[in-house]
C-alpha cells in the first residue's frame, strides 16, 4: 500500500473518533510529559550535580595529614609526638607506583587579617591562608595576573577564595543587610589587603611584627580543603620565613595525593600509614554520595518509566476494545483485497500517529516547563555554588528520544494485537 | 497474476467439506463434499434453507475462508497454496464480493466506501476517485456520493455495495444473499442490476439467495441439501460426475 493511501485511510479513521483519538493523545501526552520532567531531572542529578560531587570529593585523591590525638570532639597534632610532613615525605610518596601528583598545602603560619570592602560593605576579618603550588589549582585560576609568584614590591599578591566565602556572604550578610549578592565575575579581580600579624582577637602587635599585602583575587575554589585564602606557596613560605624562621618554612598542613587509578588506593593508603601519619580518604565519601545522587535518579526514572507502563497498558486496553470494534472493518479490508501487512500498516499506523503526536505534545510542553523553570530558578534563587548550572535538562536530544519513544511504544503495544487480527480468515471477522 | 480460464473454467469446487467447531457435539459439517464448475460468464444462482452452507460455500470460493478438506481453482490456479500477496491479489482484482449485509465502513461516505478496492488495487487517489464515481453512476447513485450509509436505504446501501464489488472490474462476483434484507421490490430492482452487469460485461456470477425472482435471470440453478448439491435446471457438473 502506498504512502497516499495510507494517509487516505489514517485521516477518516482518525476523524471519525474524534473523542477517542483527542484522548489518547491527551493520555499518551500526559504520561510521557510526566517521563520526561523525571528524566530531565535525574539527568541533571547525575551530571551536574554527581560531577560537582565528584570535583569536590575527587574519589582518587587522598588527603595526607599527622596523626592526631583524639579527645573527645578535639583533636590534637603536637609536633613533638606526631610526625611532620616535610618536603622529604612528600618526594618519597611521589615516587610510589600509581602516584599522579603529590600536592603540598602549607598553612601561613601567623595571624592574618583581610581588609577591604565588598559591595559595598567595608570590613576586616580574620582569616586563614594557604600555599599550594600553581598546579594544584590551575583549573581554578580564571584572572589574568594568573597564581604566580612574583617578587616585584608593586605587583598585588594572587589569591584564591574558597567558593563557600562568597556563598556565605550571598546567603548570610548580602540576605540580611540587603546587600547585593555576588555571582563570580564580581569577585575576580578585586582587590583586599592582607594584614600579616594582625589579628581582631589579639593585642595591638609591633609594627615589625606586621606586614601589609595587597592581594588580587584571581579564582575561586570549591575544594573543601581550601577554605580560607589560598596563595602560591612561595610566597607562604617566604612569610612563613619571616614570621618564624626557617623551620616554619616547609612545615606542610597535609598533602593532596592523587592517584592514577583505584587499583594503587590501599597500597598508598598502606604506606602513608606506615610514616606514621593518616590518610583522610575521600573514597568512602564520594562512594556514598554517589551512590546516593545514582540511587535518586533511579527513583525518579523509575517513576517516570511506571507512569509510561500505565499509560501503556492504557492505549493496549484500548486498542484491544477498538480491535474488538473493528473485527469486521478488518475482514472487510482483507475481503476486498488487503495484505496482512497492508491492514497491519492501516491499523498500527494509527496507533503510532496517535503515539506520536501525543509525546511531541507532552514531551514539547515538559521542554517548555524545563527551560522555563531553569530561567525562573535562576533568576529568583540566590546564587550558590552547590547548586547546578539548571534543575532540569533542557536539551533537545531529550525531547527526541521522548517523542520516538511515545512512536516505537504505540506501535510495539498495538502491533501485536493486530498482527493475531490480521492473520485470521475475514470470514471469521466478519462472522463476529 | 494473470489468471488463465482452462476451457472456459473460471471457477472449478473439488470436493470441499468444512465443518464448524461445536462446544458439545462435535464439529458440525456443513458441506460434506461439494464439486462444482461454473463456466466463465455463468449465472449459478444456489438455493437452499438458512444454515444449510450456502454462505460458507460462497466465502471458500472467494478465498476469504479456507475448507477443511478440498481445494478451489480459479482459472485453474488452487486458491488456497497462494500465498497471502497472491490470495489478497485475487480477492482485489478478480474477485468481487457483494454480502447480505453490506459491510459498509459507517464513517467512510458511498464515494469512499466504493474507492476502497480500487485504493487496494494501488491507484493513487485521485484515480480511484474517478472510477468509484463511474461504477457509483452506473449504479444510478452518484447523487449520493457524499452520503453516508446511515443516511442511504437498504436498497441503496446494496447498490453502493455492487459498486464497490465491481469497481476493479473482476471476472467473478460472489453475492451473498444480496436481496436478503430487502423487500421484494427493492429485491427485484437489485436483481435486475446483477444480470444487466452480466449481460453487458460478460460476468460471471455465483449467488447464494432465496428470491426466485433469479430464475428469470440464472443460467443454471443449484439446490444445497444436508451439505451436498444437487443440479437444479440447467447445465452443471455436479459430485455424481
Amino acid at each position: 500500500m502506498k504512502l497516499g493511501q495510507v494517509i487516505f485511510f489514517l485521516r477518516r479513521n482518525l476523524k471519525r473518533r474524534r473523542g477517542r483519538t483527542l484522548a489518547a493523545i491527551g493520555a499518551v501526552a500526559v504520561a510521557i510529559a510526566v517521563f520526561h520532567l523525571a528524566a530531565a531531572l535525574a539527568l541533571v542529578l547525575r551530571s551536574d550535580v554527581l560531577n560537582k560531587v565528584e570535583r569536590i570529593f575527587p574519589e582518587r585523591t587522598m588527603i595526607v595529614r599527622a596523626r592526631a590525638i583524639e579527645l573527645g570532639p578535639l583533636a590534637f597534632a603536637p609536633a613533638l609526638l606526631t610526625a611532620r610532613i616535610t618536603p622529604e615525605i612528600a618526594q618519597r610518596l611521589a615516587a610510589l607506583p600509581g602516584v599522579e601528583s603529590v600536592w603540598p598545602q602549607l598553612p601561613l603560619n601567623m595571624p592574618a587579617l583581610a581588609t577591604g570592602s565588598l559591595a559595598g560593605y567595608e570590613g576586616s576579618t580574620d582569616i586563614v591562608a594557604y600555599g599550594v603550588p600553581r598546579e594544584m589549582v590551575a583549573a581554578d585560576v580564571i584572572g589574568k595576573r594568573g597564581f604566580t609568584y612574583s617578587d616585584s614590591p608593586t605587583s598585588p599578591m594572587p589569591v584564591i577564595v574558597s567558593r563557600f566565602f562568597v556563598d556565605m556572604f550571598n546567603l548570610g550578610l548580602a540576605e540580611g543587610q540587603g546587600l547585593p549578592k555576588l555571582t563570580d565575575q564580581a569577585v575576580i579581580g578585586r582587590h583586599f589587603q592582607m594584614v600579616l600579624g594582625a589579628s581582631l582577637l589579639t593585642v595591638e602587635a609591633p609594627a615589625d611584627r606586621v606586614r601589609k599585602i595587597e592581594c588580587e583575587i584571581v579564582g575561586l575554589t570549591d575544594n573543601p580543603s581550601l577554605l580560607g585564602v589560598t596563595a602560591p606557596i612561595e610566597y607562604v613560605r617566604e612569610f612563613n620565613r619571616w614570621y618564624q624562621g626557617e623551620k616554619a618554612a616547609e612545615n606542610y598542613a597535609q598533602l593532596h595525593l592523587t592517584l592514577r587509578s583505584m587499583e594503587h588506593y590501599d597500597a598508598a593508603a598502606k604506606t602513608v600509614e606506615s610514616l606514621g601519619l593518616q590518610v583522610v580518604g575521600q573514597r568512602e565519601t564520594a562512594r556514598r554520595l554517589r551512590l546516593a545522587i545514582n540511587g535518586a535518579a533511579l527513583v525518579l526514572l523509575a517513576f517516570g518509566a511506571a507512569i509510561l507502563a500505565l499509560a501503556a497498558i492504557n492505549i493496549i486496553n484500548t486498542f484491544a476494545l477498538i480491535m474488538l470494534e473493528r473485527r469486521g472493518e478488518i475482514g472487510l479490508l482483507r475481503a476486498v483485497g488487503a495484505t496482512r501487512l497492508g491492514a497491519m500498516a492501516l491499523l498500527v499506523g494509527e496507533s503510532v500517529v496517535l503515539g506520536l503526536a501525543g509525546a511531541t505534545v507532552g514531551s514539547g510542553a515538559a521542554w517548555g516547563i524545563a527551560i522555563a523553570l531553569n530561567r525562573a530558578l535562576a533568576r529568583w534563587l540566590p546564587p550558590f555554588s552547590l547548586a547546578p548550572s539548571r534543575w532540569l535538562d533542557e536539551r533537545a536530544s531529550l525531547f527526541l528520544f521522548c517523542a520516538a519513544l511515545g512512536l516505537i511504544g504505540s506501535a510495539l503495544a498495538t502491533a501485536p494485537m493486530v498482527w493475531k487480527a490480521v492473520r485470521r480468515w475475514p470470514a471469521d471477522l466478519l462472522r463476529e | 497474476m494473470r489468471w488463465g480460464f482452462l476451457d472456459n473454467k473460471l471457477v472449478q469446487v473439488v470436493d470441499v467439506q468444512h465443518a464448524y467447531a461445536g462446544e458439545s457435539a462435535g464439529d458440525s459439517w456443513v458441506l460434506c463434499g461439494i464439486s462444482l464448475t461454473v463456466h466463465q460468464g455463468e449465472f449459478v444462482a444456489i438455493h437452499g434453507r438458512s444454515g444449510t452452507g450456502k454462505s460458507t460455500l460462497l466465502h471458500i470460493v472467494g478465498g476469504i475462508l479456507a475448507p477443511r478438506r478440498g481445494r478451489v481453482l480459479i482459472g485453474g490456479q488452487d486458491l488456497f497454496q497462494l500465498g497471502d500477496r497472491a490470495l489478497s491479489h485475487f480477492r482485489n482484482r478478480t474477485l468481487g464480493f457483494v454480502f447480505q449485509n453490506y459491510y459498509l465502513a459507517p464513517s467512510l461516505t458511498a464515494l469512499e466506501n466504493v474507492m476502497v478496492p480500487a485504493l487496494l488495487s494501488g491507484e493513487p487517489v485521485h484515480r480511484a476517485r474517478h472510477r468509484a464515481m463511474d461504477a457509483l453512476d452506473q449504479v444510478g447513485l452518484a447523487a449520493k456520493a457524499k452520503a453516508r450509509p446511515g443516511d442511504l436505504s437498504g436498497g441503496q446501501m446494496q447498490r453502493v455495495a455492487i459498486a464497490r464489488a465491481l469497481v476493479n472490474h473482476p471476472a467473478l462476483l460472489l453475492a451473498d444473499e444480496p436481496t436478503g434484507n430487502l423487500d421484494e421490490q427493492t429485491g427485484g430492482e437489485i436483481m435486475d442490476l446483477l444480470a444487466s452487469y452480466q449481460r453487458a460485461r460478460g460476468l460471471t456470477i455465483l449467488m447464494a439467495t432465496h428470491d426466485p425472482s433469479v430464475e428469470l435471470h440464472a443460467t443454471s440453478q443449484l439446490y444445497l441439501i444436508g451439505g451436498k448439491l444437487q443440479a437444479g435446471t440447467g447445465a452443471v457438473e455436479s459430485a455424481a460426475n
